[in-house]
């Protein structure tokens, strides 16, 4: 596999950011749908994300590794974009009311994701909905641990933080999440014994 | 005792709903890129590119037009003013009688007065 030419990128080769996006592309789109959850959007978002790539290259300071850098711009588009949804979905004046720890999880009626299997589908839908309530910090560092697979140096990396606030993050996401999941379950677990 | 065991099979189940849940995490496999991405990404970027230089062309050619029509604009308005002036100083230099009679409406002895005068010189 090439090496990504980053003089070249600068000066906006067409092939150099060809070679980037066979890259990169898969890990971006990967990436994009462990957040957005639907492949289509996550499929527009891992575009947003090259041209985005594409117009702020030049401000790429190579202090990192550039499947950082993509994986940085990924995330903030993923989070515009689902913040955008969450949006069009309330009422914007009803917003500041609800508390967001109070929210109760709703299944993402969209949900599309190819790389879970059917008899995964229904758990891993309650843990994308559970996950999309978290703060975006918490929801980052939990899917590049648990389904990107990095390690807390990498993860600090991508999010501009300590490892030690890593390991704070994922903590509190597990919690939350657990607490969450509970919640949405309680129902059904009675529903079953009875 | 009954209820007691109720509520822990209960807890029970609960605890492993939430536990498949979390592991299902764990098990999400990677997905293929969608086919033709890597075109479709650069068409997008081609087309953003040819909209952006579209976009500076017509800025181009509209800011060209405000600043000939600005200085079409001023030099207008200084022939105008230059024009009226001379137009003015000339007006001034054939006045005669009847258009000093015409403005300030004197009496008919002070008009003849003036005649005389005029006479005289």
């Amino acid at each position: 596999m090439q090496h990504p030419d980053i003089e070249a990128l600068k000066a906006n080769d067409e092939d150099a950011f060809r070679n980037l996006i066979e890259l990169y592309g898969k890990a971006v789109f990967n990436l994009c749908l462990n957040i957005v959850a639907n492949a289509e959007e996550a499929e527009d978002q891992a575009q947003e994300t090259f041209i985005e790539a594409w117009n702020s290259i030049g401000s790429f300071r190579q202090d990192s590794e550039i499947k950082t850098w993509l994986y940085r711009i990924a995330m903030n588009k993923c989070y515009d974009f689902l913040r955008r949804m969450k949006r069009k979905k309330r009422f914007s004046v009803m917003q500041p009311l609800l508390n967001r720890d109070e929210e109760p999880i709703e299944l993402p009626s969209n949900f599309q994701h190819p790389g879970i299997t059917l008899e995964n589908k229904e758990s891993a839908q309650a843990l994308f909905a559970a996950l999309e309530t978290l703060p975006d910090n918490q929801q980052s560092a939990f899917v590049l641990y648990e389904m990107e697979g990095m390690d807390y140096r990498q993860i600090a990396q991508t999010l501009d933080v300590s490892v030690s606030s890593v390991e704070a993050l994922l903590f509190r996401a597990r919690k939350e999440l657990r607490k969450k999941l509970e919640i949405f379950y309680t129902p059904r677990a009675s529903f079953k014994k009875k | 005792m009954n209820e007691k065991n109720n509520n822990s099979e209960k807890d029970a189940g609960l605890k492993a709903l939430v536990d498949r849940a979390m592991h299902s995490a764990g098990k999400t496999g990677k997905a293929e890129l969608p086919a033709f991405f890597t075109d479709r990404t650069m068409l997008r970027i081609r087309g953003m590119e040819h909209h952006r230089s579209n976009e500076n062309k017509t800025l181009a050619w509209l800011k060209a037009a405000a600043v000939i029509l600005l200085v079409a604009a001023n030099m207008y308005t200084l022939y105008y003013i230059a024009g009226t002036d001379r137009r003015q100083t000339q007006a001034a230099g054939n006045a005669t009688l009847n258009d000093f009679v015409n403005e300030y409406h004197p009496s008919d002895s002070t008009v003849v007065t003036i005649e005389n005068n005029l006479n005289d010189e």
